[in-house]
């Protein structure tokens, strides 16, 4: 058995009261010196993370794992990774695209000009594939996407706009189910074994860093979109990022939510109305 | 949907809709701007010439699209814009049923209401020029009209590049507040570029940023602020942050 891997397997089935205490004073090592706030997350993703980072740094204890994290800034972004940032895809919600291109972009094309958020963009995937609809309904032009992310690394990679091509040619079929309108290559150009999409589609982004469970709002916006982020935040914290949520969408503005997430944990859900059945967009009809 | 005592009249031109407008209260304006005559432009500036007509919430219904600087503009004076398209007349409904039922929270300012007490006038203040740099359009009303209580004179621009062409050649600028995240230029690097202008290269410069972590504020300091303050912005903190610089 390699080190850390022993350490690392117990952590992920539950952990013993010692290394429960290790997690505590690591969170607060990692709060004091990089300012990230963990204690209200979630812990089991954050259990899993901690074990994944072990075992591939060869670390035996948490506490040998905080002597690292603190002294080494690289490793912090890392662990970020590890914990905070789900692999991303494009078009995964096919169902939820199409509603978008159909319901929601309609109705943005009212609106002289439209901001649309999203928060926690990962490595931008995401962020693409709306530029891509909002690029196919013409309406791209009036558009500024700010996305977000609490991690440096992702916003970088999000940046390029980059990607393996034989990654992006998977998203094809998703592509036309939400309702594409040509082929998801005319939107990027290939260069080596990378597909790197079109400027015209960063060109309408601004990538900063924001955190959600730190951080207020920016402007408001005509479509918020957060998907598969929340599920790693306790509700505690789930309720305040989606009270600055609320906050920061217009009157008949838009929140657009992974597929297996719901406005439970969210105060004002009363507020909003689903645009259609069993598709998690929800508009701010009341205020 | 619609209120069932609503009465509506339709007139053709601009004139006919001063003409009536000052013969007969109404609760709502709709008005497009690609008027016979009299432009809808004009027709704002009589409504907000006249106190008692510039008062009546106005929606602007138009099927020509806006500058940037004729959003801004228009955002002044109506309560919302609704660009003409197959479903302009469903949301021109809901923004004249918000109007109708006073829903007036709608613009909810990103300044803290409740430090608004601490507010008192300041002689410090009176009659200096601040810059404001945002594109948080809500942000840029509440602080103009925070400050403007404070008789200062403000002025303001919605990105980083405007900023930088207000301020070359034009030394008048007492005190710059800049926002930290916009579109294309963002904030530190609005910053870091005023500071290479001969006119801001000693003005205090105050960054406006959503960010609570102390890298995030660090930066700002290394990009050229001369303070920061976390938005929501704190009212009687702000002010007093403004004294502190512009007493010195």
């Amino acid at each position: 058995m390699r080190p850390g891997e022993g350490a690392a397997q117990r952590l992920e089935s539950g952990g013993t009261e010692l290394e429960d205490i290790e997690i505590r004073l690591l969170l607060e090592g990692i709060r004091l010196y990089y300012g990230y706030d963990f204690r209200e997350y979630a812990l089991a993703p954050l259990r899993r993370g901690l074990s994944a980072t072990m075992a591939r740094e060869r670390v035996a204890t948490i506490s040998a794992f905080q002597d690292r994290v603190l002294h080494d800034a690289a490793l912090m972004q890392q662990f970020l990774g590890t914990v905070g940032v789900n692999v991303t895809t494009m078009f995964r919600d096919s169902e939820t695209i199409r509603c978008l291109r159909e319901e929601v972009v309609p109705l943005l094309k009212t609106y002289p000009s439209c901001r649309l958020w999203v928060a926690g963009c990962a490595t931008g995937e995401e962020v693409y594939a709306l530029a891509v609809v909002l690029e196919e309904e013409g309406v791209l032009g009036r558009c500024t996407i700010y996305a977000t992310d609490l991690n440096e690394e992702m916003l970088a990679i999000a940046r390029l706009g980059s990607y393996p091509l034989d990654r992006i040619r998977r998203f094809d079929d998703a592509y036309v189910e939400s309702g594409g309108l040509g082929s998801l290559s005319d939107h990027y150009s290939v260069v080596g074994r990378s597909a790197r999409f079109n400027g015209k589609l960063g060109a309408s982004v601004t990538w900063a860093r924001h955190n959600l469970v730190s951080d207020g709002s920016f402007n408001d916006f005509h479509v918020i979109v957060c998907s598969n982020v929340l599920i790693y935040f306790r509700e505690s914290l789930q309720a305040r990022a989606h009270r600055l949520f609320y906050d920061s969408l217009i009157r008949g503005g838009y929140l657009v939510l992974g597929k297996r997430e719901s406005l439970l944990s969210c105060p004002e859900r009363d507020h909003y109305e689903q645009v259609s059945d069993g598709v998690n967009i929800f508009r701010k009809m009341r205020w | 949907m619609a209120p069932t005592n609503t009465r509506t009249i339709a007139v053709s031109n601009g004139d006919e809709a001063l003409a009536l407008l000052t013969q007969e209260r109404f609760d709502c304006v709709v008005l497009d701007l690609g008027l016979p005559g009299l432009s809808g432009w004009r027709v704002i500036e009589e409504l907000q010439a006249n106190k008692a007509l510039g008062e009546t919430p106005l929606l602007v219904y138009t099927a020509r699209d806006l500058t940037r600087k004729e959003e801004v503009r228009l955002g002044e004076a109506a309560k919302s814009i609704v660009m003409k398209d197959a479903r302009s007349p469903e949301r021109l409904k809901q923004e004249i049923m918000a109007i109708l039922q006073g829903a007036e929270t709608d613009v909810e300012p990103a300044l803290e209401s409740g430090s608004n007490g601490a507010e008192a006038m300041s002689a410090a203040l009176a009659g200096k020029k601040v810059l404001v740099v945002d594109d948080d359009i809500r942000n840029i009303f509440a602080l103009t009209a925070l400050l403007e209580r404070q008789r200062m004179d403000v002025v303001s621009v919605d990105s980083g590049q405007e900023a930088l062409d207000l301020l070359t050649g034009n030394s008048d600028i007492d005190i710059a507040l800049v926002d930290v995240m916009m579109p294309e230029m963002d904030g530190y690097v609005t910053m870091s570029k005023m500071r290479e202008l001969r006119a801001f290269a000693d003005r205090p410069i105050i960054a406006l940023t959503a960010k609570a972590m102390k890298g995030d504020r660090e930066k700002c300091i290394e990009a050229g602020a001369s303070d920061y303050i976390a938005k929501p912005i704190n009212n009687a903190h702000l002010l007093s942050m403004l004294k502190s610089w512009l007493v010195q």
